[in-house]
């Protein structure tokens, strides 16, 4: 029996499910039916007859992509099994083992999680720093500093400047620890998680043929939880829609909670200028009482 | 939020009813508000909500320490969302060193964990083999002669030469890795049948991967994130576990009753961010708006009535400013 979409779903909801080419941004306050109306707009994708590896959902962690994506084959038929789903950081893994050669790395080059990152960076510390430095910061926060001038794309310096003006006296060891850090990793066929990003982001600026294809071969991309996403990825969900714009973002601009990671919520607040004609549906459950 | 300087407009509505009203719960100290927690969620358990249907969350990992042994006396069984490190944990990072050494030959990190791990093998020997085997010198290149590691290198070398040869499923990879460690293990940690419990754990994951390669990335990537009281671990308890969170950890679930532990002025907001103002204090009140709405029918914000803090060198008594701004028509205060 074909989904029964007016029945099932608020007419806002609706809205946002039907309206399944171009760029769109749905506005999602908590308890909206959020979740219901990605899954729907999955399974009316592939209902459409769009190929299910062509739509791409893009969540924050892997689990909640599965759970959408199990949900709409549950609703319409295992096609939807085959849509592709996961984080921006597995995506991107995806996208550099098949071309980081093209960046001077090996497609097999290692990943490096926080703890062996700050492995490499304590090695760097110990080398840069004579023994007995009082006050110079820890492995930890030096990883912090590195992440947040990454994710907030701003100078080491600055970000010292304006969020650790305790260790300014260091700043300049600090960034010399920092390019030692980035050749480290260059030479050994590494990447950090924040490189992971950092280098699909630069692949598909720099590679046409890799963003043609990779834009292609999505034609239909959702992202959820928009309002935690950062610059870079922002950019990467650009380059990728290049030449088709049909990108469903969801957040909600009151949830924003990972700013101290470089989330940068002014995302969701760009979305109607950097996609041209974008159409802003949003959700509303309907009642009587105010919260 | 209207609390808020930049936002998209929003009404927020409900249209449920008989839900009964949050409140904000002032407790003389900690110990006052775990019991008020416990008290309320044995009487909601009786009144027929089941535990998973109930969470307790708040700002910052450690804050439900105080509450987890108030739960254990209890025997209510919990399950913790976001703080526990998995992947920092030694010997979990010792296992997959070896496995990383089958995909990626030169991994130097990898090479380095696994040759320390040898009896007689220091940093500096370990840098030195290091050396030659990312250069690409194969196993049977390194020739040990007469010293003191020549037989553990040896295991080292005929076990990763194994894993190598490929056709191996990664389940079965990892148990050769883990007989291998085993014994290693037992020499460097007391509590090794603990740890042991981990790698089950591990190889339990392993099995649903048909290669290595994904598996070393989503352990990177989306490594577990939960851990369990484990006086109860094993069996799953009629009726779940409670689900005790950081507001963070939480982000995207609901449940029936949701508790905000820790909701005072100082913590939640943070001291840190009271401080810098701005931005950051911002963030606090979408953190707070995050938690409040995971809730589907009931709310409860406590808070002790006073602890002290170093950084603020004073006490803080308030409950939550973002609270405070909430007219007690809306949000009624009451003592525990």
């Amino acid at each position: 029996m074909p989904i029964q979409y007016d029945k099932e779903l608020n007419p806002s909801q609706h809205e946002a499910v039907m309206c399944t080419e171009g760029p769109l941004l749905v506005i999602a306050g908590a308890g909206s039916g959020k979740t219901r109306t990605l899954t729907f707009r999955t399974a009316r994708l592939v209902e459409q007859g769009v190929a299910p590896d062509q739509v791409l959902l893009l969540t924050f962690t892997r689990k909640a992509a599965e759970q959408m994506i199990r949900r709409a084959a549950a609703l319409l038929d295992g096609r939807c099994a085959r849509v592709s789903g996961g984080t921006f950081h597995s995506f991107s893994l995806l996208l550099l083992r098949r071309h980081a050669e093209r960046l001077g790395y090996s497609n097999r080059f290692v990943i490096l999680d926080r703890a062996d990152s700050e492995v490499i960076i304590e090695g760097l510390r110990k080398e840069a720093v004579p023994r007995g430095t009082r006050g110079f910061p820890r492995k930890r926060t030096l990883a912090e500093i590195f992440g947040k001038s990454v994710n907030k794309a701003m100078e080491v310096k600055e970000v010292i400047e304006e969020e650790f003006p305790h260790f300014l006296e260091f700043a300049g060891d600090i960034e010399h620890i920092y390019q030692r850090y980035v050749t480290a990793k260059a030479d050994g066929d590494l990447m950090d998680f924040d490189d992971l990003l950092v280098n699909a982001r630069l692949l598909l600026a720099t590679e046409p043929e890799v963003r043609r294809a990779a834009s292609a071969a999505y034609r239909y991309i959702m992202v959820d939880e928009y309002q935690d996403t950062n610059l870079l990825q922002a950019e990467i969900l650009r380059l990728l829609a290049d030449g088709h714009d049909n990108v469903m973002a969801v957040g909600d601009d009151s949830q924003s909670i990972y700013a101290f990671r470089g989330a940068c919520f002014e995302n969701i607040l760009r979305f109607p200028e950097v996609y041209e004609g974008a159409k802003i549906v949003r959700l509303r459950a309907p009642g009587a009482e105010e919260v | 939020m209207r609390q808020a300087r930049k936002k998209y407009e929003k009404r927020l509505f409900t249209r449920k009813e008989g839900g009964a009203r949050p409140v904000l719960v002032a407790a003389p100290d900690e110990y006052a508000q775990s019991e008020f927690v416990v008290d309320e969620i044995l009487r909601l358990r009786d009144a027929g909500v089941a535990l998973e249907d109930m969470a307790v969350l708040f700002r910052a990992g450690y804050q439900s320490f105080g509450l987890e042994v108030e739960l254990t006396k209890q025997g209510i069984p919990f399950v913790k969302y976001g703080g526990f490190k998995f992947m920092e944990s030694a010997h979990i990072k010792d296992v997959l060193a070896h496995l990383r050494l089958v995909t990626h030959p030169a991994d130097r990190l990898a090479w380095t964990r696994a040759l320390q791990l040898l009896e007689g093998v220091g940093p500096k020997t370990a840098a030195a083999l290091c050396d030659q085997l990312c250069k690409g010198v194969d196993l049977s290149g390194i020739a040990p002669g007469k010293k003191k590691w020549a037989g553990a290198w040896e295991r080292l070398a005929g076990l990763i030469a194994e894993l190598r040869q490929g056709g191996m499923a990664p389940r079965d990879a990892g148990e050769r890795v883990v007989e291998y460690y085993a014994p290693l293990l037992q020499d460097l940690h007391d509590n090794w049948p603990k740890r042991m419990k981990d790698l089950e754990q591990m190889l339990a994951l392993m099995e649903r991967y048909d290669k290595l390669e994904p598996f070393l990335s989503d352990m990177a990537l989306d490594p577990p994130t939960t851990s369990m009281d484990d006086h109860l671990a094993g069996e799953e308890p009629e009726g779940g576990r409670l689900v005790l969170s950081t507001v963070h950890s939480a982000k995207g679930l609901e449940w029936e009753a949701v508790f905000v532990i820790w909701a005072l002025d100082g913590r939640f907001p943070s001291i840190h961010s009271i401080r810098a103002g701005g931005d950051q204090l911002e963030e606090e009140l979408r953190l707070l708006y995050v938690a409040a709405t995971r809730a589907k029918k009931r709310l409860f914000f406590l808070h002790p009535a006073s602890v002290f803090d170093r950084a603020a060198n004073g006490f803080l008594c308030e409950p939550s400013r973002f609270l405070a701004a909430i007219p007690p028509s809306i949000l009624p205060r009451i003592r525990a």
